[in-house]
């Protein structure tokens, strides 16, 4: 079975390269993009099975990447789960209204920990 | 026909003796009839009147009296004048009472008068100071906004890096890293060291900003500084950021100097710094050109980007706590808002010394720091 593909939108390379590490080490197929507008482009040329979004991203905001995500329709079925350090409650009340299927805490997580509710998320998704 | 009139007060004045007032309180608010006096020229006109009786009723009495005497009934005559007397009496008895009625009601009127503009003078100053208290609930809702925007920021700048550290070692703990080649665990180890650095920093800037708000912040300005040399540094010390962004990075001198000045050589570091570092964050391409001159008087550095540039609104507070320009507040730029807020107290701090900012949205901005040149 083809390995499940992960996109990841974010800016830092410090975390694109600890998480691409972990998730290429769990057999994970992990693709990023530095910026909302890329992150777009590959997410509807790949077609990922789920996306990691970070909120802030550099010049622009990843909450405008996740409404372009959700309204667009070749990527608005794909699970998005937003991954940040950003902790304000109303980006958190936000991004799940806008259709995130989850809002974690960089800081509150291990890669392990991270690696472990994307396998569940896609699980479900896959029942569904 | 009226003539040698002149209006004083509503007041009609003939012959220089007033006698009828239109305006007067008393028609308009005791309804008298108009032709009756306000207090004050009823109490004259009284008194004229009152003597004009008196003179009108002398006559009289010393008419009728030698009237009498020349025909010979006395008695007749003393009855008259009696008569006479009493009636005069009872009209200055009259006059008097009416008098007092009127100052009474002219002075309750002036009590009242005095009341409202009293009441009129405390609904003032209580309106001023409602709409002083509503304006300082406003700034104060202000702060408080911006000081949770800062905490918001600052806690997710705070975490960034910590999750980076905590991440790698947990791939180490679980054992992770024996399953990778050498260049990848140097790099693991070179990402933590990394950012290990820029934790520290951010914690400095907070701790600096905190310091600067109390009174007695003091850098001592006393170090002997080459102003170029000291740039020229952060410059190339930034070369590899900029590389990175693909933005030119300069650093020209554009007079022969000399370009000594007197500071404080910690602080300036971090005032270059702060403005390199925010030439670099808010240019998304393009280039960043630091220059230095002097004149006889001053030295003076430039840092001029093409960046995003700052709105008119947002130049004039640019330098305080806490605020960073709307624009990049829109985009969600990474910032804690007080870097420029660190440079502005720091360049208070050097005497003679001044930091600027020309700006405009969309093209960029130029910072200018000015020193005093030391001979």
């Amino acid at each position: 079975m083809p390995a499940f593909k992960i996109l990841f939108i974010e800016d830092d390379p410090d975390q694109i390269f600890l998480y691409t590490t972990k998730f290429k080490l769990e057999g994970y197929n992990f693709i990023c993009a530095k910026n909302g507008i890329d992150g777009l482009k590959l997410a509807e040329k790949e077609k990922p099975n789920l996306i990691l979004l970070d909120i802030l991203l550099g010049n622009e905001s990843g909450i405008d990447a996740l409404k372009n995500l959700k309204t667009n329709k070749k990527t608005k079925d794909i699970p998005v789960i937003v991954f940040t350090n950003f902790t304000k409650k109303e980006t958190v009340e936000q991004s799940l209204a806008l259709g995130a299927v989850d809002y974690i805490i960089k800081s509150k997580v291990v890669p392990s920990e991270i690696v472990k509710k994307v396998a569940e998320t896609l699980s479900k998704k896959r029942v569904k | 026909m009226e003539s040698a009139e002149k209006l004083n007060n509503g007041k009609k004045e003939i012959g220089g003796s007033s006698y009828l007032n239109r305006n007067c309180w008393l028609v308009k608010n005791l309804n008298y009839a108009p032709y009756k006096r306000c207090q004050y020229c009823e109490y004259k006109f009284r008194n004229c009147l009152f003597l004009q009786y008196q003179v009108i009723s002398l006559f009289l009495i010393v008419f009728i009296f030698l009237l009498f005497l020349l025909i010979d009934k006395t008695i007749s005559a003393l009855v008259v004048i009696t008569v006479f007397a009493l009636v005069i009496i009872y009209g200055y008895f009259f006059n008097n009472s009416t008098e007092k009625i009127i100052k009474a009601n002219f002075f309750q009127k002036k009590a009242k008068d005095a009341l409202k503009e009293l009441t009129d003078h405390l609904e003032q100053r209580v309106g001023e100071q409602t709409k002083d208290i509503q304006e300082k609930a406003v700034r104060l809702e202000k702060l408080l906004k911006m000081r949770s925007e800062f905490l918001d920021i600052a806690s997710h700048q705070l975490r960034t890096p910590t999750s980076v550290i905590k991440g790698t070692l947990s791939m180490m703990k679980e054992g992770d890293m024996e399953k990778m080649p050498v260049e990848e665990k140097t790099r693991f180890i070179e990402g933590m060291f990394q950012k290990s650095v820029k934790l520290e920093g951010i914690i400095d800037d907070i701790l600096v900003a905190s310091e600067m708000d109390t009174a007695n912040f003091d850098i001592k300005a006393e170090d002997k500084i080459e102003l170029d040399k000291f740039v020229e540094k952060a410059v190339s010390e930034h070369q590899f950021d900029a590389q990175e962004k693909k933005l030119a990075l300069t650093f020209e001198k554009l007079s022969n100097g000399p370009f000594k000045i007197k500071g404080s050589a910690k602080y300036l570091e971090q005032v270059i710094d702060n403005l390199l570092n925010n030439a670099l964050k808010y240019t998304p391409q393009g280039s960043i050109s630091t220059t230095i001159k002097n004149d006889e008087q001053n030295v003076i550095v430039a840092v001029k980007d093409t960046g995003i540039g700052i709105p008119k609104t947002d130049v004039g507070k640019i330098f305080n706590k806490f605020i960073r320009g709307q624009n990049a507040r829109n985009v969600y730029t990474d910032g804690s808002g007080l870097g420029l807020f660190i440079i502005k107290r720091v360049m208070d701090q050097h005497p003679g010394s001044k930091v600027w900012v020309e700006s405009e949205e969309g093209k960029g901005s130029t910072f200018y720091l000015q020193f005093p040149l030391l001979k």
